[in-house]
């Protein structure tokens, strides 16, 4: 504030005249207390489409692959579908409360345990999630351009960044997706179209690989892929041009449902299904198989930038998150001290396995398998009960729920209201 | 960096405890302090507290633009005109409460009364005769009066006088510029540590023939013109004023500034800080007996380069003068360009000891208020002896201090400041600087010079792509050469990886070292070539020509395809238009060497993407640098590529201008291609209903 005798008494009739000090009033912003700052409608769809598809460039695809043979495109396009459809139900048990998030919401209806509960779920699916990724891209790594470093100096590298990226929050996130989009597009699309040469479209016969039940089984229980529509529940707040945020949901979980798709097509297309499922980095394999001239051949190494970078915002934004809720369920002031314990907390769990297969047998069989029962059905679940919880309350209250302004920042002493 | 750092920055959140500023749309921060005290805006109507809310902001009175639509200034500056002259006054009158009322009056050169014609003239009569030192009582018309001498005053003050009043005695020296020559001519002395000081020259002289008074002028020598003194100060003062044989009807001050000084701009001021400012600053100061107020003349006359040729930002098209070590010659320069009247110059002072001129440049109605208070915030609060450059300044004024990149425009070019400043930017001079800055500014910018909007836009696009590219490869070429060479040699075609082998057959280093030892070269060279007296400056060329390219070569102990790398790196850095920005390249360049030579292409991505994170957010003035890219913001196409021009409709709407459109939407109306287009038609129909 300014120091001119004129700017000062001005300062100190302000403040007498509301009765409230700045100081008491600075902490109010998105996300319940915690400064997350905001992030515009093309931001946030780049990077959650970057978050999401970035498990092309891991086992998933294999996995899928082997799964569901020859009709594994479906499969991304299939679960793409439900979960998009659940952020759907989201947005319109939403549509009320167009300045609250998930955890507030669910606060009101369900007392601070409720919101603790759905948080710290959230929290631990986000840090095992991220702690696994990491583990994957460093072996990744180590096995495919630096054979003779240390997984752990690996990991620390990346560690480094992305508790970087957390430190650096939500809007820097949101930007950097924006401007590194058009290199990833650009690498990607070529990534894809080189290796065409070798794709045989006979491969993908019979469309339906081991038959409808087991593409539709396969598409419901693969939605974990699709943590967007959670993390956008969450962070609903923070988007800054609230009218937009369904279409946020729905064209980043399309567009990354349709960028999986694709590579699947390709990768079955290219490599027949019997050998797929052996092939533990697909999108690392299809560069292998690039040969446009002499010249223009063996270009797996540049494909580490592309694939490197979508790792590092995908880390970063789970680590973000992870911290987020962390401090949202607890209702910490700011979330910032905490990322360095978590970053070494995922560098521990990242190395608890004992080896890559174990790796994969984890995420494949756990995380991926039942991840949409954290990603998908706990933030339906858990609005529906909210939802439904209230309507009671308000049926039992009468008219005096109504009466109540609806901000965010009542919701402690309303909790307690409700509690008694 | 120490560990005290490292520590707080994981364990403490500072944006909780330290907002920084951020540029908004009025609308927006608006609504934020509206949020922050939320029984305000009930209180009062709308425009108060918006006045109320700028004024908490900023500490200082917001005016709004003359030309904003919901202006209410009429009645606002007017009060506080009012207020000011209070102010004013009650200075005037503390400096004299000493003396006695109208003598006091009398002396202080203020107006006279209306009411009494003929006092006055006998009464200029008396002050005349009223002599310098020794005089016991003079005679003012009919009336005997006492002159006081400054100690006496003083002495009388500190008795008697009121708390206020004592203070302007107390200090060292008065505030207020004292009725009697004497103690002006003291005080000078002490000022200036005169006789010591041997270029500030007092002469002393009478005006007028019949009825003298004794003056002083004051001035630097090399700093004043002394044709002008003398042509236009003394001559008319000493001698023609002689001529004038009836009095004056006015105080002496007001008949000797308004019949006698010819000079362009004379200004009168009553304390000391204004006139020793002026002094300093080049003008003539005229003291005069009996008056407690002085008169500036304004006779700067120092040598000073004139506008020449530009020498770091040369263009093919395009004006090619340059600003000046000149001040007001520059701040000249964008007036002849920008001629508006819109056109503010906001000049004031940095430096405790020795003050520097500098001068805020906008266009009111187009530039955001907020962001031109913030410059002025940022300027006030800087308290330095003395600011000797634009560059320094840039450095006490940018966001943050430990980025890598310049967060702020320097620029010789007047055309370049000419457009920023219609585009919404603030232009801030600074005393004989010959750069000015423009803020906030874009990183997209920095990459730009004024030549790509005068060419055709295929070719400005043209010219901008190779600088982009010229950017990329400045910063990573031997970052990337020594991944491939080290860590991925696959990737090259066998011929070509057979052809670096055989050169580098005979070279006993690793890559790495001869990749350093060609940048500390070029490094060399590039400064030796600033630092070279000129006239053995071709030495540098014969020296680096041979020594680095062929007996290296020769000696076996640089490959030649090295060369080419490095040759190639040094000419893409001199590709950049700014300055500071080649200096973040070519610092970074060594950061990614340190990461490829220890972990290939994954430590240059690791770096890169770091090198993302810090320039998304990273702030100019509140403005992120990466906009309208990254956050995304309305812009007309001129970041990284040149759209045509009359595609250019908008202001960047990153600096939230007031004004947000800069020219119509059909600027050729005439083409066939535009006439019969939906979007004529529209403009035509609206134009129409609008007459």
């Amino acid at each position: 504030m300014a120091i001119s005798a004129r700017g000062e008494k001005v300062k100190r009739r302000m403040r007498t005249d509301s009765g409230v000090k700045m100081s008491e009033v600075s902490g109010r912003n998105t996300g319940g207390g915690i400064r997350t700052g905001h992030a515009g409608v093309a931001e946030w769809t780049v990077l959650l489409t970057i978050y999401m598809a970035t498990d092309v460039f891991l086992s998933y695809p294999s996995r899928v692959a082997q799964e569901a043979a020859e009709a594994a495109w479906m499969v991304p396009l299939i679960s793409g579908a439900i979960a998009a459809l659940a952020y759907v139900a989201i947005h319109w048990m939403m549509k009320g409360h167009p300045t609250e998030s998930l955890l507030d919401i669910v606060e009101r209806a369900l007392t601070p345990v409720g919101s603790i509960v759905v948080g710290l779920i959230g929290f631990a699916y986000f840090v095992l999630q991220t702690a696994l990724v990491m583990r994957e891209f460093t072996e990744t790594v180590v096995a495919t351009v630096l054979p003779e470093t240390p997984a752990a100096v690996v990991t620390i590298l990346f560690l480094m960044i992305v508790m970087y990226y957390a430190y650096k929050g939500l809007e820097g996130m949101t930007r950097v997706a924006i401007l590194i989009s058009a290199f990833l597009v650009i690498g990607f699309g070529l990534l894809l179209i080189l290796p065409l040469t070798w794709f045989h479209s006979y491969l993908l016969t019979p469309i339906l690989g081991k038959g409808l039940g087991a593409v539709a089984l396969n598409g419901l229980t693969n939605t974990s892929m699709f943590a967007g529509v959670f993390i956008l529940a969450v962070m609903r707040s923070s988007v800054r041009n609230q009218r937009h945020t369904l279409r946020i949901g729905l064209i980043s979980t399309l567009a990354s449902a349709l960028i999986m798709s694709v590579v699947l097509l390709l990768f079955v297309g290219t490599f027949a299904v019997a050998v797929t499922g052996k092939v533990p980095f697909p999108m690392y394999q299809l560069a292998r198989l690039i040969y446009v001239g002499r010249f223009v051949q063996r270009v797996e190494s540049l494909y580490v930038f592309i694939w490197t970078a979508a790792a590092i915002m995908k880390m970063g934004l789970g680590l973000w998150i992870a911290a987020y809720l962390y401090a949202r369920a607890f209702h910490m002031p700011t979330m910032r001290p905490l990322i360095l314990p978590m970053g070494m907390m995922l560098f521990v769990l990242s190395f608890l396995p004992p080896d890559f297969t174990t790796v994969i047998q984890l995420s494949g069989e756990l995380l991926e398998r039942f991840g949409w029962a954290v990603t998908i059905a706990l933030p339906v679940i858990a609005l529906l009960v909210a939802t439904i919880v209230a309507s009671i309350r308000r049926r039992a209250h009468g008219e005096g729920e109504k009466d109540d302004p609806k901000d965010d920042h009542g919701f402690t002493e309303r909790g307690g209201a409700g509690a008694q | 960096m120490n560990i005290g750092r490292v520590f707080r920055l994981l364990t403490v959140d500072d944006s909780i405890t330290d907002e920084q500023f951020e540029l908004l749309p009025e609308a927006v921060w608006l609504n934020r302090e509206r949020e922050a005290r939320p029984d305000t805006h009930v209180l009062r109507g709308k425009g108060t507290w918006r006045m109320r809310a700028l004024e908490v902001r900023f500490g200082e009175r917001y005016v709004p633009s003359a030309y904003a639509s919901d202006a209410q200034i009429p009645e606002r500056t007017a009060a506080e005109n009012a207020k000011r002259y209070d102010l004013a006054r009650e200075d005037q009158e503390q400096g004299l409460a000493g003396m006695s009322g109208q003598a006091g009056d009398a002396q202080a050169g203020v107006d006279y009364s209306v009411d009494e014609p003929e006092a006055n003239a006998t009464e200029a009569q008396g002050a005349s005769k009223t002599g310098t030192k020794g005089t016991v009582s003079v005679y003012y018309g009919r009336k005997r009066v006492r002159p006081y001498s400054f100690a006496f005053l003083r002495e009388r003050a500190l008795a008697t006088g009121t708390p206020k009043n004592k203070k302007t005695w107390t200090g060292a020296l008065p505030r207020l510029i004292q009725p009697d020559l004497a103690s002006n001519r003291l005080i000078l002395e002490r000022l200036f540590f005169l006789p010591k000081n041997a270029d500030i020259v007092i002469r002393d002289f009478r005006v007028g023939g019949k009825h003298t008074v004794q003056a002083i002028a004051v001035f630097v020598d090399g700093l004043a013109d002394k044709m002008v003194i003398n042509n236009h100060i003394l001559e008319p003062l000493m001698l023609l004023s002689s001529l004038e044989t009836t009095l004056p009807t006015t105080g002496l001050v007001n008949w000797i500034k308004d019949a006698l000084v010819p000079g362009n701009q004379v200004m009168e001021y009553n304390t000391w800080k204004e006139a020793t400012e002026n002094i300093l600053a080049g003008s003539t100061v005229v003291f005069m007996e009996g008056a407690s107020k002085v008169l500036a003349v304004e006779t700067k006359g120092w040598e000073h380069r004139t506008v020449s040729q530009a020498t770091t930002e040369n263009v093919v098209r395009g004006p090619h003068d340059a600003f000046t070590e000149s001040f007001r010659a520059n701040t000249g320069l964008i007036r002849a360009r920008l001629r508006s009247t819109r056109l503010v110059t906001e000049i004031m002072q940095v430096g405790e000891i020795a003050s520097t001129d500098v001068a805020v440049m906008y266009l009111d109605g187009v530039a955001n208020p907020q962001l031109i208070a913030e410059v002025k915030r940022r300027l006030k609060a800087i308290k330095v002896d003395y600011l000797a450059d634009s560059g320094m300044l840039e450095q006490f004024l940018e966001d943050s201090p430990r980025a890598f990149l310049p967060q702020f425009l320097s620029t010789e070019r007047p055309d370049r400041v000419a457009y920023g400043i219609n585009e919404g930017q603030v232009a801030i001079f600074l005393g004989q600087s010959p750069f000015a800055i423009l803020c906030p500014v874009m990183f997209w910018s920095l990459l730009q010079t004024s030549e790509d909007a005068y060419l055709r836009w295929p070719y400005g696009t043209f010219i901008r792509s190779i600088r982009f590219i010229s950017f990329l490869f400045g910063l990573l070429l031997p970052g990337l050469y020594i991944a491939v060479t080290n860590f991925h040699p696959e990737m090259i075609p066998t011929d070509l990886m057979l052809a670096i082998a055989a050169s580098r057959e005979r070279v006993p280093f690793p890559v790495i070292v001869e990749v350093l030892v060609m940048e500390f070269a070029i490094e060399l060279i590039r400064e030796a070539g600033i630092r070279i007296p000129t006239v053995i400056g071709p030495t540098i060329g014969i020296v680096g020509a041979l020594i680095l390219g062929q007996a290296a070569v020769a000696a076996g102990i640089i490959s030649p395809l090295l060369i080419i790398v490095v040759a190639v790196t040094a000419l893409c850095s001199f590709t950049m238009p700014n300055y500071n920005l080649s200096f973040s390249i070519r610092i970074l360049r060594f950061g990614f060497i340190a990461a490829a030579a220890t972990f290939g292409f994954y430590g240059i991505i690791l770096g890169w993407m770091l090198l993302m994170m810090h320039m998304v957010t990273l702030r100019s003035f509140g403005v992120p640098i990466m906009s309208p890219i990254a956050p995304r913001r309305k812009s007309a196409p001129d970041s990284l590529f040149r759209g045509p021009v009359f595609k250019m409709d908008e202001r960047p709407q990153t600096y939230w201008p007031l004004r947000p459109r800069r020219q119509q939407n059909v600027t050729r109306p005439w083409s066939p291609t535009v006439r019969d287009s939906q979007e004529a038609k529209r403009s035509r129909n609206k134009g129409a209903a609008q007459t």
